[in-house]
């Protein structure tokens, strides 16, 4: 069963000649447990496709399904309270809270749900994060790399049905980039986490299972990696 | 022109929004400062006018009475002053962020960073500084015409209850010396203001500015949940604590402003009160027409005991007192008048601890250094003192104690018997160690003396009724229905036993003479109070204005500032309610802090300030409850509106551009 689908997704910005078709028409489905990674260069519009898909921004048309329902007709609250349960972000500045500790970023949108702390959950997270000794820090205490996997972490604490990254080691060095890959791979695997990965590094997107090129606002590629 | 200078300029010409509160806050601090220097000229004028050039031999304490009371309101709009202009500089800093960035990457040193912060201000004085000093003027001005209204009015009161004539004019005057001085103090606070930020701004390495990421100032305090918040406010209320606790820094002006305003409410809430009670206090002294007789005192060290020792220099004689109050009644039939005279200062009295109370003699400073005790010795009309003696059960020549004694035991009224009950004489000495036993004969107490003649706001601890014998004071109290017509009548019958020929008698003459009603002291200590609290009440409103501007324009900031951290909570599922109910959480917890700080404080300076008041007046500290709410009251209300104008700006925030900004 499909967990993502994405209809006929359009968006165009502006008007008369100055209008701009970020998106044209795109179609596709993630099946549960998928690691896909969306390629393209600067412009390409990942970015956009990855806002609509998060429920951020409202496309021009189309459809985005998520584990069955269509977000693109919700309001703003139903939207934030739908993705703080079924998406997980993660962003290539980490935009973790200044003034929260590693795990009081990590609970976020647990709390925010209003669901009580499951303290075993949060330290078999941190563990696996490599995050043991980091829980009480906060982000300004932390090297990037360390504070991606807190971001990972947030993702990951409400079991979404997909986590979304965009661009999610474009901060980091490559070593930490491929530790941060390696993370979301092994999440992928130990909880059949469903991650769409948007990058601009061809790579990283070598170790997705299937890889979605994209190009002017619409795919030129979807091909499925042998491994 | 320098570049840093240039950049500087350029911004405050393109920020006119924030340049036009930082001319206004600047302004506003420089007029304050102006009128303070308008009110010390003024009064410095007004007191050399009177004393002399160079404010005569006092001049020292003289000017100490002037400038201790400038200093203080000097320095609490110098603190007022820097908390806000700080945070504005502090906001402006924080948003050129990306200049110092480009700055520092084609070469810029930390310390021309700085002086694009520091000539901002620079650039900013120019035009509030004279702003401030003309409208300052202006506060000044009209400050100075409304405490001189009052003076001349203090003047015509004071005549009938000051012995000796005076005559204070306050008019408006300044020098070039006020503007200096008040254009130097502004200037300073304006460096003081920007320095702060300037040094922060310098400190910020390259690649901060680049990725433009502020200088974290978080900390990691630990702060648990509170249960107690999370159940009012939910766990909005809890991220909002945590903010506040961990980022203290961000909050500290706000909180620090608006602390402050409440510390002024209740300290002018505290000074309402305390004079109030002042008043209310003499007011139970009576209101009755007085004819009053005064006879000046010499005041010399007696050669062989060395104790300091008063000469009565023109001592009014009982028969004289007897014959004036026997006119004074003639003025209508049935004219009832009272005359009761007084001499504290020939005899003091030996202690006597088996005739008076261990409680009366266990008075602090009862006894003087020289084992004594104060003493006045009281003579009557000798219709009024037939009349006491009956009261009394002794015959007409007896002498009479007082057996009452009222004081002010630290800011509270108590009463105790010198005696207690078996005084059968006392020994008065005077200065030369002169001895004279005088036999007690009768005792009264106050509730025999219901004449507010044998009240009196400070009492002398012994008084003994007696039959006859001169005094330093004597005064008359009557009723009449006419004051004016009364006054005009004794008047003419005191001329002629003591004519006042001269402005000042006291001095010249050896007396005065002074027909009034008993309320014109209070009148003038009303005048007092009033021109205080006006001025007061002034200075305090705008004060408080400038803390609530700086706490805005602060709290403002603040939410513009955190505009991607909103975003981002918002990409992670908070719902636009909950982030609205974490920012009023923030407002309401800084209002919280900020009641708190305010009310410890706003307590405990008047508080200290009523130790002095109760040495006194028995007025003791009693908390404006009504100030403390509305300071508290205005402060969440202020709060609350900003706080919702700004989450209404926040309404039509676009997340992913909020996100993209690279704040955080």
């Amino acid at each position: 069963m499909a967990v993502l689908e994405v209809k006929e997704l359009t968006k165009i910005y502006g008007r008369g000649e100055s209008v701009v078709v970020a998106l044209d028409h795109v179609s596709f489905s993630v099946e549960r447990g998928e690691f896909v990674a969306m390629i393209g260069a600067s412009g390409s519009g990942k970015s956009t496709l990855m806002n609509m898909i998060g429920g951020l921004d409202h496309p021009t048309s189309g459809e985005v399904i998520i584990d069955g329902k269509g977000i693109t007709s919700m309001s703003e609250d139903e939207l934030a309270i739908f993705r703080r349960r079924n998406l997980g972000m993660i962003y290539q500045f980490y935009n973790l809270i200044p003034t929260l500790t590693a795990e009081e970023n990590i609970v976020l949108p647990w709390r925010l749900d209003g669901r009580r702390l499951n303290k075993n959950r949060v330290k078999e997270l941190l563990a696996v994060l490599g995050l043991k000794e980091r829980a009480d820090h906060l982000p300004g205490q932390m090297s990037g790399g360390q504070q991606q996997r807190v971001s990972i972490g947030r993702a990951l604490i409400n079991e979404p049905a997909f986590i979304l990254a965009d661009e999610p080691t474009g901060n980091l060095d490559s070593k930490t980039s491929g530790e941060i890959i390696d993370l979301l791979r092994y999440t992928n695997k130990r909880f059949n986490q469903t991650v769409l990965l948007i990058t601009h590094d061809e790579k990283i997107a070598l170790s997705a299972d299937r890889i979605i090129t994209i190009g002017d606002g619409k795919i030129l590629r979807d091909e499925v990696m042998k491994k | 022109m320098k570049l840093t200078a240039e950049l500087a300029l350029d911004q405050v010409k393109r920020n006119k929004k924030r340049t036009l509160g930082t001319v206004m806050a600047t302004a506003m601090a420089t007029a304050l400062l102006t009128a303070v220097m308008c009110f010390v000229t003024s009064g410095y004028t007004m007191l050399e006018n009177f004393l002399g050039p160079g404010l005569g031999e006092y001049s020292g304490v003289y000017m100490m009475i002037l400038l201790i009371p400038a200093l203080f309101l000097g320095m609490l709009i110098i603190c007022m002053s820097v908390t806000v202009i700080s945070n504005i500089y502090e906001s402006s800093a924080g948003k050129r962020l990306g200049e110092f960035g480009v700055l520092k990457c084609v070469g810029a040193t930390r310390k021309q960073i700085r002086e694009t912060v520091i000539y901002e201000s620079l650039w900013i004085s120019l035009s509030a500084i004279p702003l401030g000093l003309l409208s300052g003027t202006l506060i000044g001005f009209l400050g100075v015409l409304t405490a001189g209204h009052y003076v001349s009015y203090f003047n015509d009161l004071s005549k009938s209850i000051i012995m000796r004539p005076f005559a204070f004019s306050l008019d408006f005057h300044v020098s070039v010396i006020t503007y200096i001085a008040a254009a130097i103090f502004s200037l300073a606070v304006v460096l003081i203001s920007a320095g702060k930020p300037a040094r922060k701004s310098g400190k910020i390495t390259a690649i901060q500015c680049i990725k433009a990421t502020r200088n974290d100032s978080s900390h990691a305090v630990k702060v648990k949940d509170n249960r107690i918040i999370e159940n009012l406010l939910g766990y909005e209320g809890n991220l909002a604590c945590k903010n506040i606790e961990r980022n203290r820094k961000e909050y500290r002006s706000s909180v620090r402003a608006l602390a402050l305003s409440i510390t002024l409410v209740l300290l002018a809430g505290s000074f309402e009160k305390q004079a109030h009670g002042a008043i209310e206090w003499m007011t139970g002294m009576g209101n009755e027409m007085l004819v009053d007789y005064t006879s000046a005192r010499n005041e010399t060290i007696n050669e062989k005991t060395q104790k300091p020792q008063v000469e009565i220099v023109n001592p009014i004689s009982y028969e004289t007192a007897e014959e004036i109050t026997a006119r004074l009644r003639a003025y209508k039939p049935e004219f009832a008048v009272l005359g009761v005279g007084s001499d504290r200062e020939t005899f003091k009295t030996i202690p006597d601890k088996e005739g008076m109370t261990e409680e009366f003699l266990a008075i602090k400073g009862m006894i003087n250094e020289y084992g004594e005790i104060k003493s006045e010795l009281v003579t009557v009309d000798s219709e009024n003192y037939r009349l006491l003696c009956e009261k009394a059960g002794v015959p007409v020549g007896s002498n009479i104690l007082i057996n009452s004694y009222a004081y002010n035991d630290n800011g509270e009224m108590k009463s105790v018997n010198p005696s207690n009950g078996n005084l059968s004489e006392i020994t008065l000495v005077d200065s030369a160690d002169g001895i004279r036993i005088i036999p007690i004969q009768g005792f009264l107490t106050a509730e025999d003396l219901t004449s507010n003649a044998f009240g009196g706001i400070a009492q002398t601890p012994i008084r003994v009724i007696v039959a006859a014998g001169d005094a330093r004071y004597f005064t008359w109290h009557s009723d009449p229905d006419d004051d004016a017509d009364y006054e005009k009548y004794a008047r003419g019958i005191m001329d002629e036993y003591y004519p006042v020929l001269t402005e000042d008698s006291y001095a010249e003459q050896g007396f005065s003479v002074r027909i009034s009603r008993a309320d014109q002291m209070i009148k003038v200590m009303n005048i007092a109070i009033i021109l205080g609290e006006i001025l007061l009440t002034g200075l305090i409103i705008l004060l408080v204005v400038m803390g609530f501007a700086g706490a805005i324009s602060t709290l403002s900031a603040n939410l513009k500032m955190r505009r991607k951290e909103f975003a981002v909570l918002k990409s992670v599922g908070m719902t636009r309610a909950s982030l609205e109910k974490m920012i009023l959480s923030e407002s309401i917890l800084c209002s919280v802090r900020a009641s708190i700080t305010g009310f410890l404080a706003g307590t405990l300076l008047p508080w200290l300030i009523n130790h002095f008041v109760r040495r006194v007046f028995p007025v003791k500290y009693e908390l404006p409850v009504m100030s403390l709410f509305a300071g508290i009251f205005i402060v969440f209300l202020i709060m609350f509106l900003v706080t919702k104008a700004e989450i209404r700006k926040l309404r039509g925030q676009n997340i992913i551009e909020d996100i993209r900004m690279e704040l955080i």
